[in-house]
């Protein structure tokens, strides 16, 4: 059971770390960064909301 | 690993339990359609991977629900599927699946139940061992988004594809995530932008802002000259917005004063109200009451505080005389002596009992006052909310001519407000009143030491009624806040209208909300740039699955295409795996291109240019060749019907297929409903040991499965003659038919045991030891027993060659002709 977690993981590591070195973006970079998370999606959607409400709540 | 057997009870086709064993080489099996045949392949899915392809796959899972037990399996019986697996070291385990609940499957290894199977690899990830029919219609004859998630199943990028969708979905479909306060702003923003775009006078703005944010800075110098157009030339910078207000706040009073404002109640004051009512709460608790009971205690104690004066008095002039009364004479004896001085000291402990009692009364008269004061500001804070609403019941009239008939359901909304917002704040004013009433009779019972308890209670029952009151209060404003804002919103603008004031409104509104606007706009680049994202990642992944199958893959493929196609085709063929593009050369996202080429020439696309057939054929290779590609736990491949649409010049090249497939280390297990051909696949490899299986019958109880002989014996003979006499055989081919020898004995030593004995022992599972056995059983005479057993000697149990073995061609003709000897025994009645 824990190694078939740690293949998957350590592939899915390899490929959002080819991607982020080719993203310039530094809010797509959080999103991709995001999906590193337990569960995935749920976490990349809270990170898009965090990074909108970052902007709402910002004193210029 | 490879398959030894595989036990079957209750699943599918399958009820009464059924065992099967596999040749390490090659195992064919025969069934008519239907009877049972894709059970077995669909059983070694499921034990392996807990679901079939078939289940997967259903665009109707309720279709297939309970779709996996055999509907004739006796209800105390738990369907169950068991293989054993051998691995390289030749160590068998045994993995057992139960259908538990749900359609769940429950492992156990070696009898030990566990959570997943114990697999150097994770199997999800290479590719399944198993080429299926309907499984290959799912890879090509499929939409190209299906098609693309068939690829990369096959090629082990399931969690790509996944985080891809993902992507896609989060980027396409971002308004899910948009908190509910970034939306309000974006709404506010883009009504506001709406109101621009009307203003004619106001297009170069307009024009500056769609431009985006880059531009920003440019629109707002825009809405600088704009504001300076309408302001004296002499306004400073920092005037022109009050300037502006002043503008259209005179122009609009001329039409209507007033305002529609309801404020909701913000975070603050809500917890500011709910620290007072606890407050109230508190002052009226048991506590209190107790406290302002003890009071009472004070009238009585004021005549012992008298009686003490009169004491102290006493006891002075006493201490001068102590052995006489100083107010009569009367002398005093010791007995009456100590009277008075105890009777004295119990009057100082009820003296002191008032100090404390006073100093009470004194903090409950400080607590009333804040009480006091606290629920005046309470109320009046409460009031402070609705005042400047109510304070437009008497312009009602003249609103309606503004608002009604265009905006009669916002006019509505503002009446209504007004009328139930009068009834609650009246309804408070008289609470109030009572709640004064009440603390003004507490307080002064506290301070004429009037106590009563009645009062206290009282004055609990008028603050809980207030603040019950309030809370109607607030619950109507808060239900009211959306609508009477709107009401607001749409008076504005008709006010505007009608003062000609809307270009000054809206440039008012673009300097108050530029901040707003500012966080707008980067909020859309965001959520445009997600688009970006989705293209970088649509990009990143293609490349990954292009990389996956234009190199290697379609060069194996090729390799297993070609072995497939026959001379005689037409030139019409499969020509490699590539990813769609755009015209600029951009990788298309999801688009796996299927190449094919005619006599030389590009075809569109091989889907929609070659035969049902070819298609077949290269549905077929490209899973030979991504089972046969990286690393992967199984050595054994499933191949169920693989021929469907062939002609007999395919299906004859197949075969050779097959042998390559053995040949390349891989245990095949080949399923087909067409036995002319499952036989000439036999005969076709007839040199390669193997088994045959033939499904004769189906009923309620299961497929009636047969094992039939690989090869007769008298076939076996005649090709280890033709080797033997063959003076160019190599050492492999004499090899092979010494190895053909003992298969023979082994035939004969069961069939003679059958025949005399009317046992069957499976002549696969038959070694020197059980041979001898058997024979002597059978009263074969010792000197034949020991000559065939011989015949074992150059093999070990496990049928392997020794490693000092060496072919000599003398030995095995001496074997050749023993093997006869046995054969004669039998006589015509043993042939097969």
């Amino acid at each position: 059971m824990n190694n078939k977690a740690t293949s998957q993981d350590s592939s899915r590591e390899e490929c959002l770390d080819e991607l982020l070195a080719e993203l310039s973006d530094p809010v797509h970079k959080r999103l991709i960064q995001a999906y590193r998370g337990n569960d995935p999606v749920q976490s990349m959607e809270s990170e898009l909301g965090k990074i909108l409400i970052e902007i709402l709540h910002r004193e210029d | 690993m490879k398959i030894k057997d595989i036990t079957i009870q209750g699943f599918r086709g399958f009820n009464e339990e059924r065992t099967i064993d596999f040749h390490d080489r090659l195992t064919l099996i025969y069934a008519p359609n239907s009877y049972g045949k894709t059970s077995i392949s669909e059983a070694f899915e499921w034990l392996l991977y807990g679901i079939t392809s078939k289940v997967e796959k259903a665009d109707s899972k309720v279709e297939y629900k309970g779709s996996y037990r055999n509907r004739h399996l006796s209800e105390s019986l738990t369907p169950f599927v068991k293989a054993t697996f051998v691995d390289d070291n030749g160590n068998e385990t045994e993995f057992h699946g139960d259908l538990a609940e749900d359609e769940i499957i429950q492992r156990f290894v070696n009898g030990q139940e566990v959570e997943s199977w114990p697999l150097a690899q994770d199997i999800s990830k290479v590719p399944k061992p198993f080429i299926l029919q309907h499984a290959l219609k799912y890879l090509l004859l499929v939409r190209p988004d299906e098609r693309f998630q068939g690829f990369a199943h096959l090629l082990g990028l399931e969690k790509l594809d996944l985080f891809q969708r993902n992507v896609v979905s989060l980027c396409t479909k971002p308004d899910a995530c948009i908190p509910a306060e970034v939306n309000q702003l974006l709404k506010n923003i883009s009504a506001l932008e709406a109101r621009l775009a009307s203003q004619l006078s106001l297009a170069t703005i307009e024009k500056a802002f769609k431009k985006g944010t880059a531009d920003l800075a440019e629109a707002y110098e825009a809405v600088a000259s704009e504001c300076r157009q309408r302001v004296p030339p002499e306004t400073g910078d920092e005037s022109v917005l009050p300037q502006l207000l002043k503008i259209r706040e005179d122009a609009v009073a001329k039409i209507f004063k007033g305002h529609i404002a309801l404020p909701g109640y913000s975070e603050e004051e809500k917890h500011a109200n709910t620290e007072d009512e606890n407050f109230f709460l508190k002052c009226i608790a048991d506590p209190f009451v107790k406290r302002y009971t003890e009071l009472l205690a004070l009238a009585t104690i004021q005549h012992i505080l008298e009686r003490a004066e009169f004491f102290d008095l006493g006891i002075k002039l006493l201490d001068k005389t102590p052995e006489k009364c100083p107010f009569c004479g009367k002398s005093i004896n010791d007995s009456l002596a100590k009277h008075i001085h105890d009777e004295h000291a119990n009057l100082a402990t009820e003296k002191n009992r008032t100090e404390v009692l006073q100093k009470q009364r004194t903090e409950i008269m400080e607590l009333l006052k804040e009480l006091k004061s606290r629920l005046a500001a309470y109320h009046t804070r409460q009031i402070d909310k609705s005042a400047q609403l109510l304070e437009l019941e008497p312009t009602l009239g003249k609103l309606k001519t503004i608002l009604v008939p265009k905006h009669q359901t916002h006019f509505n909304a503002v009446e209504t407000t007004i009328l139930e917002l009068t009834t609650a704040k009246n309804n408070l004013e008289t609470s109030y009143r009572k709640a004064l009433e009440a603390l003004a009779k507490a307080e002064t019972s506290v301070t004429e030491s009037k106590e009563d308890t009645a009062l206290v209670k009282v004055l609990g029952e008028a603050l809980v009624e207030y603040i019950s009151d309030i809370r109607s209060y607030v619950q109507a404003i808060t239900g009211k806040v959306s609508a009477v804002s709107d009401a607001a919103k749409i008076l504005k603008h008709e006010l505007d209208a009608l003062a000609g004031t809307e270009d000054i409104s809206v440039l008012i509104d673009l300097l108050e909300q530029r901040c707003n606007v500012e966080k707008k706009f980067e909020i859309k680049g965001i959520l445009d740039g997600l688009k970006g994202l989705r293209k970088s990642v649509d990009q990143y992944v293609a490349n990954r699955v292009l990389g996956a199958i234009s190199g290697e893959l379609t060069s194996e493929v090729m390799e297993w295409y070609g072995q497939i196609k026959t001379t005689g085709d037409p030139d019409v063929h499969f020509d490699g795996f590539d990813m769609e593009r755009t015209r600029k050369g951009e990788l298309k996202a999801r688009r796996v291109q299927i190449k094919a080429k005619s006599y030389g020439k590009e075809l569109v696309s091989a889907v929609s240019s070659l035969s049902e057939s070819k298609l077949n054929a290269l549905g077929l290779c490209v899973s030979i060749a991504t089972n046969l590609k990286g690393e992967s736990p199984f050595d054994f491949l499933i191949i169920d019907d693989p021929i469907q649409s062939w002609d007999a010049e395919h299906e004859i090249q197949f075969i050779e297929v097959i042998r390559k497939l053995i040949e390349r280390g891989k245990q095949v297990i080949l399923m087909s409903h067409n036995r002319k051909w499952i036989d000439m696949v036999r005969s076709g490899c007839c040199t390669i040991s193997g088994r045959f299986y033939e499904i004769t019958g189906y009923t309620e109880t299961g497929p009636h499965i047969a094992e039939i002989p690989w090869v007769k014996w008298t076939e076996r003979l005649k090709e280890v003659d033709a080797i033997v006499k063959d003076q160019t055989a190599t050492s492999v081919k004499l090899q092979q038919a010494e190895g053909e020898i003992r298969i023979v004995n082994a035939e004969l030593t069961s069939e003679l045991y059958f025949k005399i004995k009317g046992v069957r022992k499976k002549p696969h599972d038959l070694n020197s030891t059980k041979v001898r056995k058997m024979l002597l059983e059978c009263g074969i005479e010792n000197s034949l027993v020991d000559r065939i057993t011989q015949t074992f000697e150059t093999t070990d149990d496990a049928h392997h060659d020794p490693v000092n073995y060496a072919a000599h061609r003398q030995r095995i003709q001496r074997y050749y002709s023993w093997a006869h000897e046995l054969e004669k025994l039998l006589g015509d009645s043993g042939s097969v």
